[in-house]
């Protein structure tokens, strides 16, 4: 158990960091630029009362007239307790903000990560298995420029061609889920906003699939040129055999690694996407908190980011030595 | 040249003639192994000896025919048993002979073994791959075996990460001999591992082979070792076998300038006093680029100039023993 | 030097990347030579053709046959009826009109497109003494368009353009008819003339044809007069332009392309230098002299990569620079400051499992066993072998920074007032979203550029990386 516990301690120090360096990027960076955020939110005058007043009125709401050391001790029990306060943007509880985008993301996110993570495994072993010859070039190169497509770019291009071009999803959240006007419910509601989702989800998968697929096939061609492969080739087994139950087996344990951690950073990760498709998750609301400095919401949504990234790394962790028997925890 | 060996050997179970293969490579063939000619007799052991890089190695890999993507076959023959094992098809040659009949201990190191699997599966895999018996059976023969190389039962069900590297060794000699092949070839099976560790697998590579009397070829860089466990000894210098023969014949005259400096470079225990340690000098030659001639020429004490311009043949200068040298290499 | 080289030139795929590189290079060094604006976003230098004009070779597609291009040619052909013209030299010509007549000079414009984007007619007149009137007639078949009609300053009654007794120029542009000017734009409806500036092409150049600007001289006197005027100019915009065509605000798009190329170019180059420099001085610590300081600065490192890059980014982007806290320097630097400061942890951890590898190897062992300094050691012996990763680590980190700094032009957040290939991509796609055209000549070569300049760079650090480095860190 030694192991783990120290990698708890080690996980659980990073996250105080974490929080540490929001409070400092949130509370007291602008402080040393003489920045109030409140003033973003401040009209010139509202109904007869000054503007300074109004920055008087908002400080106290929000607790920004405080001293530092009892703002820090405020923050780390909004922390600890997910009362995170009230958006300055939005005008309404963080944590209700939050809940509301996080299924719609984790809806887009998670079905493309396994498939993305299917396809990089399939293609992999395509390669792998056809190492040097030229499907594997081209397989290879089209894995290499996913990585470099800018996924605004592809997304708008998407867009355009099969949703407008021809028509076969609908181009918004707004379209997909009314029929004539009318809002759906039940079935007929998850189906269309599925039939939306399609698309970006697709998307995300392709240009995400490139990572593994080269990490897979890079690390199968590695094994191949192993003492063990060769040595199981001298003993005769059969040469699939060789690749699904060995080659594979092998070159899956930092794959596997790999999607741990782009599970961890999805739901910072998919800003882009959500914007082309004008999809309502929490990209969105991250991006649409920093451009406005909604420091209650950027400073929750930052430490859920974090301790999302933490709890998965954990449980990647905890995963770990079901598959690598050379990691145990003794 | 095909029936070169025709006096000595009867029988052999493991005939290589002329044996060429060449490594691809940005600057040109390596050329590894040119020509090379031995044999293993019946319930002999035939030890293959040389620097490293002189390409012993790539003679097992492609007795196998488990060369790397940029090893290239080029000629020669090599009959297991008088059978054509380069030309015949793949599969036959994988589920007949490969392990069945002749199997291969490798040079130990970390990743001689998957290291996911349990050593019993992984022997399982291998027994269940070239014979049809129930998994109980095969997990007898797989205990019998382990108990046989000194590894207790309950290994089985460890990882090899688990296992000291000794312990990896006789695993591996173990899974050589789940199915009782007539051939061992043994590549190098104690580099890598501690002095000790070394002894101990060889007393049972030895005892072994005498117990069960299956042939091996040992291929090593260490020609003391031969010395003890081999009857022929095949020595190769750069690619090319320069000397074969019976051991007796080998270590008390030895013809080729270069085998006689290699014997005496054994360091001997008992006139460690009076003996410096003795190197050859120069160095190995570029096998991209071989020196014309006879390829040892350059380091060679006695070299002449029809050293410099004719490649010198492997001629049988007595019974059992051979030798490629314009020099010494006469026929009585 | 000379067997790596070698080796470099020997791949296909470093051949390739060096092609990429040296093409985008020469665009980014060459582009005040290949395009004559500065800053096409400049409201100044928009306008150079229609909006959304397809690129000039566009018209070899039959969906764009016949576009008009952007023309500018001098009327040398004429005509006369009821007069005499006598050419005082090449460009000038003296019109003599006798007493109480009228002499007609007509200059035939052979028109082989659609419509314009919009036309101009401009001559240079010097007018005689006396009362005259010189109509500007357009016109094709049995249709004919009055668009001008100029008289003496002291006599113009609107819709007639009054011009002083002496040389002056008459600058007749569709842009610029109105029904206060234009004989033909009064006679249309309300509504029609509100749009002249748009329809008038249409109507006059409807179709490919030979159209005739008729220069209508009118002498209501009792004595010849004569006028002398430059043969007029006729120009248009048309609706194919040049390499890459225009953007929603007509600008063109081939210099948005290139100025882009140079901009990103640029950024990602200084940007990845800083990377390196960080990720070489924290890595190079943390590898050689290891224990403690390896543990904090790793676990730094570790807390890097656990901050949500671009949020971060946008957020920092703000406190810094929408609040004006940072007002001295410019976005762009500050934007290539922040994207070095968040994006080096990668780098870091090559290099410090680099040296963690450099340090235990002889050389290292035995320097140090002959007392010499650890600042010494890591300048002489770690520094020089870590050369070739760093080398590559520069060309790998480039379209990170790129695709990074693409990313905030993108959502508008980033640099907008010169083009970039981030911000014409984000203009690109919300013009396409609001008028649901999709300019494709516009919307792809920002993107392609960054793709193909980023594998550029991919395939140039695997060839370093493969050549430079003793331990294959990747595969191809």
């Amino acid at each position: 158990m030694n192991y783990l516990v120290k990698r708890i301690i080690e996980r659980v120090v990073l996250l105080f960091a974490v929080i540490n360096f929001n409070f400092f990027l949130f509370q007291i960076l602008p402080a040393i630029y003489n920045i109030n955020p409140v003033q973003l939110y401040v009209p010139p005058t509202y109904r007869g009362l000054s503007r300074s007043v109004l920055v008087q009125g908002l400080e106290a709401r929000f607790g920004l007239n405080q001293p530092l050391d009892i703002r820090y001790i405020k923050y780390i029990e909004a922390l600890l307790t997910f009362h995170f306060g009230i958006s300055f943007h939005y005008q309404s509880p963080v944590f209700d903000l939050i809940a509301q985008r996080f299924p719609v993301t984790a809806l887009l996110v998670i079905p493309s990560l396994i498939l993305s993570t299917l396809l990089a495994i399939g293609l992999g072993i395509y390669s792998a298995a056809r190492n040097g010859k030229l499907g594997d070039s081209v397989n290879s190169f089209f894995a290499i420029l996913t990585y470099f497509i800018p996924a605004f770019w592809l997304a708008a291009i998407v867009v355009y061609y099969f949703s407008f071009q021809l028509g076969w999803f609908p181009s918004s959240v707004a379209e997909a889920i009314t029929h004539n006007g009318v809002a759906l419910t039940g079935v007929d509601y998850w189906l269309n906003l599925m039939k939306f989702l399609t698309l970006p989800i697709l998307l995300i998968t392709v240009l995400s699939y490139g990572v593994r697929m080269i990490l897979l096939r890079n690390q199968s061609v590695d094994l191949n040129n192993s003492n063990f492969v060769v040595n199981l080739k001298a003993r005769g087994i059969n040469e699939r055999r060789i690749l699904y139950r060995h080659v594979v087996r092998n070159a899956v344990l930092p794959v596997f690694t790999r999607v741990g951690i782009d599970l961890a950073f999805l739901f910072a990760g998919v800003v882009f996407i959500e914007d082309i498709f004008n999809i309502p998750g929490l990209g969105r609301l991250l991006v649409t908190a920093s451009e406005t400095l909604d420091i209650p919401l950027l400073s929750a949504d930052f430490y859920i980011i974090s301790l999302f990234a933490i709890v998965i790394l954990l449980i990647m962790d905890l995963l770990y030595p079901l598959i690598d028997p050379r990691v145990r925890y003794e | 040249m095909s029936n070169l060996f025709e006096e000595d050997a009867s029988n052999p179970v493991l005939m290589i003639n002329s044996l060429k293969v060449y490594f691809r490579t940005k600057n040109g063939y390596v050329r590894a192994a040119d020509e090379v000619s031995t044999f293993v007799n019946e319930g002999g052991v035939t030890g293959l000896a040389g620097e490293s890089g002189s390409g012993k190695s790539t003679v097992v890999s492609q007795v196998f025919r488990i060369l790397p993507k940029n090893g290239e076959y080029l000629g020669g023959k090599v009959l297991f048993k008088n059978r054509d094992i380069m030309n015949m098809d793949l599969k036959e040659f994988s589920k007949d002979i490969r392990w069945k009949r002749m199997s291969l201990i490798p040079q130990a190191s970390m990743d001689a073994l998957d290291p996911v699997y349990r050593v019993k599966d992984q022997m399982l895999e291998a027994i269940l791959e070239h014979e049809d018996m129930s998994k109980a059976e095969a997990l007898e023969r797989i205990y019998k075996s382990l108990e046989s190389v000194g590894v207790p039962q309950e290994k089985a069900d460890m990882f090899p990460h688990e296992l000291s590297g000794g312990q990896r060794q006789r695993v591996i000699i173990a899974m050589a001999l789940l199915l009782n092949p007539d051939l061992v070839i043994a590549d190098e099976p104690t580099t890598a591992l501690d002095v000790i560790t070394q002894a101990q697998i060889i007393s049972l590579l030895k005892g072994l082979q005498q117990s069960r009397g299956f042939s091996m070829m040992m291929v090593t860089h260490d020609l003391s070792l031969l010395a003890s466990m081999s009857d022929m000894v095949t020595i190769m210098y750069a690619g090319k076998v320069v000397e074969l023969g019976g051991v007796d014949r080998i270590y008390s005259t030895p013809l080729h300038p270069y085998t006689q400096l290699l014997i005496k470079a054994i360091p001997d225990v008992k006139r460690w006093r009076e003996r410096k340690l003795i190197s050859i000098p120069g160095y190995p030659p570029d096998l991209i680029d071989p020196p014309k001639g006879c390829r040892f020429h350059p380091r060679c004490p006695l070299a002449m100039p029809i050293c410099k311009e004719k490649e010198p043949e492997l001629v049988r200068v007595e019974p059992r023993h051979y030798v490629a040298c314009h020099v010494t290499g006469v026929r009585p | 030097m000379n067997k790596t080289l070698r080796d470099l030139l020997e791949r296909k795929s470093f051949i390739a990347s060096l092609v990429i590189l040296v093409f985008f290079a020469v665009i980014a060094v060459a582009a005040p030579i290949l395009t004559p604006y500065s800053n096409p976003y400049l409201p100044s230098q928009a306008r150079v053709a229609a909006p959304y004009a397809v690129p000039g070779w566009a018209t070899i597609f039959p969906q764009y046959r016949g576009l008009a291009p952007n023309q500018n040619f001098v009327l040398s052909i004429y005509n006369v009826s009821g007069g005499e013209v006598k050419e005082l030299n090449s460009s000038w010509m003296q019109v003599s009109v006798p007493a109480s007549g009228t002499t007609n000079v007509t200059f035939p414009i052979k028109w082989g497109y659609k419509p314009p984007y919009s036309f101009a007619f401009s001559f240079n007149i010097s007018p005689p003494k006396e009362y005259y009137v010189l109509n500007v007639v357009l016109w094709h078949g049995n249709k004919s368009f009055w668009l001008y009609s100029i008289t003496p300053q002291d006599y113009a009654i609107p819709p007639q353009v009054g011009v002083p007794n002496k040389p002056s120029t008459v600058y007749i542009s569709s842009i610029l008819l109105s029904a206060s000017n234009s004989p033909y734009v009064s006679t249309l409806s309300p509504t029609q003339q509100a749009l002249s500036g748009v329809y008038l092409p249409t109507y006059t150049f409807s179709a490919p044809g030979v159209y005739n600007l008729t220069l209508s001289f009118n002498n209501e006197g009792n004595t010849p007069i004569s006028f002398a005027i430059s043969k007029p100019t006729f120009s248009d915009k048309g609706y194919a332009y040049g390499r890459l065509g225009t953007d929603n605000n007509g600008a063109s798009v081939f210099a948005e392309f290139i100025l882009g190329a140079r901009f990103d170019l640029f950024i990602g180059v200084v940007a990845s230098a800083m990377i390196i420099a960080i990720g070489l001085i924290l890595g190079m610590l943390a590898g050689y002299i290891g224990g403690k300081l390896d543990l904090s600065l790793n676990g730094f490192t570790d807390f890097f990569l656990l901050l949500p890059g671009l949020p971060l980014l946008i957020t920092l982007e703000t406190i810094l620079v929408v609040s004006g806290a940072i007002t001295k320097i410019s976005l762009a630097t500050v934007i290539v400051i922040l994207i070095a400061l968040l994006s080096w942890p990668g780098t870091m951890k090559i290099i410090r499992s680099q040296t963690l590898s450099l340090r235990t190897r002889t050389f290292v062992e035995s320097s140090k066993a002959l007392g010499a300094g650890n600042f010494r050691i890591m300048m002489r012996h770690i520094l020089p072998n870590l050369a070739g990763i760093l080398f590559a680590q520069l060309a790998y980190d480039v379209p990170g920074v790129i695709l990074a700094e693409s990313g905030l032009d993108f959502l508008g957040l980033g640099i907008r007032s010169f083009p970039t290939w981030g911000n014409m991509l984000g203009f690109a796609t919300n013009a396409a979203s609001s008028a649901n055209s999709f300019a494709w000549w516009w919307v792809l070569p920002p993107g392609l550029g960054i793709v193909i300049l980023s594998l550029g760079f991919f395939y140039f650090g695997t060839a370093l990386l493969d050549v430079l480095s003793p331990y294959r860190l990747r595969g191809e």
